[in-house]
């Protein structure tokens, strides 16, 4: 065989496949090698609240820290770092009186179709779908119709009632949450909200600068819960 | 001009293989390119991984200072008679709040996807967990008076999510949870059983779907929630 027979275009042709080839080969082994995007994500995602949590216990064992020094020297001292400590708890279970920016929704039975409706009235499952939605896109406190809901605030159908804490409520059901305004508007806009439009019910939601949520007011009687004791 | 066209008419079926393989190989890579955006590279993965390790680690040593130091003040209330009468009330709102590990009587509910085998024309979606499912046990167990709610052991707290996302449940942000599902409750534990038991309750509800468990329990241990991230909610009315 002679070279100059070969022509040339299947010369340059053969070249740009070689090339192409190489690339390729080389793309799929590390596209074989690198983990999917979302896992990144994932783990990002873990590390920021993670990040968050720490920074949370750390301002906690200091407080810890500043009030066991304050316990120490007794007397009055110690009396009112209790109490501090006491107010504190008392807040973050939700059983004293708070406030903050955040949003109002607030939820309505569909109009005036009478009893052939009430299939798609608001029910306790509503109310509870919303609240984790809410929980979920960082709600820092929430209450429904002035009750604060805490660790054990139920809401459930009693009859044709919805009770909240063991009080009875009635619509226009009024939810409050404090936390960011525009997050928590927009993971419920995107999500519940359309499907309780779709089902008729009239729901607003009002983005609001100050809104003060009321205390957990029932009595606390642990009966069966105990600290654990130390090992 | 027509000496080429003879030449190019030899040479046809052996142009038309190469063109072929050629426009292949141009797909193929193109999409394989248009995949990339869609991963990232190995060794950035390991780095965030071996972040969120040391994190993890970081966030467990603090979780038992932070309990020692509870424990310190409890005793420090104890010794001093004038704050004695102080020491239930800490109690309660640690217990309500979440920032005290507890222990007590209760039930468990052991939740699953369902185990038996579908058939073609049944929707699987119908045969496993959801969110409405463990938020539809907790809601009630609250109504039967439950002190403490955890699930697995971790705390449910007033604003704990759940997400159930596959085979897991994501709840308190940073805690995933594997099936089966426990849900804890501690109180009175023929209350919690028979709110559950209820004709046409949670349990009729859910048994045809998924692997719905329900058992007494001596003693249910609960961990302790991480202080609440509060950036916009404050004390007070003002």
């Amino acid at each position: 065989m002679k070279a100059e027979k070969i022509p040339y275009t299947l010369l340059v042709v053969s070249l740009i496949v070689g090339f192409l080839l190489t690339v390729q080969i080389r793309v799929s082994r590390e596209l074989v090698n690198a983990p999917p995007l979302e896992r990144s994500f994932e783990l990002t995602a873990r590390l920021k609240n993670l990040s968050a949590e720490i920074e949370g216990l750390m301002e906690e064992k200091n407080s810890l820290s500043q009030k066991i020094n304050l316990l120490e020297k007794g007397g009055k001292t110690a009396e009112d770092a209790l109490l501090a400590e006491i107010n504190k708890n008392r807040f973050w279970a939700g059983a004293s009186i708070a406030h903050g920016p955040g949003i109002k929704v607030v939820l309505n039975n569909p109009p005036g179709f009478g009893i052939k409706s009430s299939l798609f009235n608001v029910r306790d499952e509503d109310l509870n779908n919303l609240l984790n939605e809410l929980k979920a896109a960082g709600a820092e406190g929430i209450s429904v119709n002035g009750q604060r809901v805490t660790a054990i605030t139920e809401i459930r159908m009693a009859g044709s009632k919805i009770v909240v804490n063991t009080k009875a409520i009635y619509p226009p059901y009024e939810v409050l949450a404090v936390g960011d305004p525009e997050q928590l508007k927009t993971s419920l806009e995107n999500g519940i909200i359309a499907t309780f439009r779709e089902w008729q019910m009239e729901v607003t939601i009002f983005k609001e600068k100050n809104i003060i949520l009321p205390a957990y007011s029932e009595a606390l009687e642990f009966t069966y819960a105990k600290p654990q004791e130390a090992k | 001009m027509n000496k080429l066209t003879e030449r190019l008419n030899k040479n046809r079926f052996g142009l038309l293989f190469v063109f072929f393989v050629f426009g292949i190989m141009l797909a193929t890579q193109f999409r394989l390119t248009r995949q990339m955006p869609t991963t990232f590279s190995s060794e950035r993965a390991v780095l965030l991984a071996r972040q969120v390790a040391t994190a993890e680690k970081k966030h467990k040593e603090l979780l038992l200072e932070v309990d020692e130091l509870r424990k310190k003040i409890a005793n420090l209330t104890e010794e001093q008679g004038h704050l004695k009468t102080y020491q239930d009330t800490l109690v309660k709102y640690q217990i309500l709040a979440g920032t005290v590990a507890v222990e007590g009587r209760g039930v468990e509910v052991t939740l699953d996807d369902a185990k038996k085998p579908l058939t073609v024309d049944e929707n699987p979606n119908l045969y496993v967990i959801h969110d409405e499912d463990v938020l539809l046990v907790l809601n009630e167990l609250r109504a039967a008076g439950a002190e403490v709610l955890g699930i697995n052991g971790e705390r449910v707290t007033a604003m704990t999510e759940i997400r159930c996302i596959g085979p897991t449940i994501l709840m308190n942000k940073t805690k995933r949870i594997a099936a089966p599902f426990v849900i804890q409750a501690i109180g009175n534990p023929n209350s919690l059983r028979s709110a559950l038991m209820m004709p046409g309750g949670v349990y009729d509800q859910l048994k045809d779907f998924v692997t719905i468990n329900i058992k007494n329990a001596d003693k249910i241990q609960i961990k302790a929630a991480t202080p609440p991230d509060l950036g916009f909610l404050k004390e007070g009315d003002k």
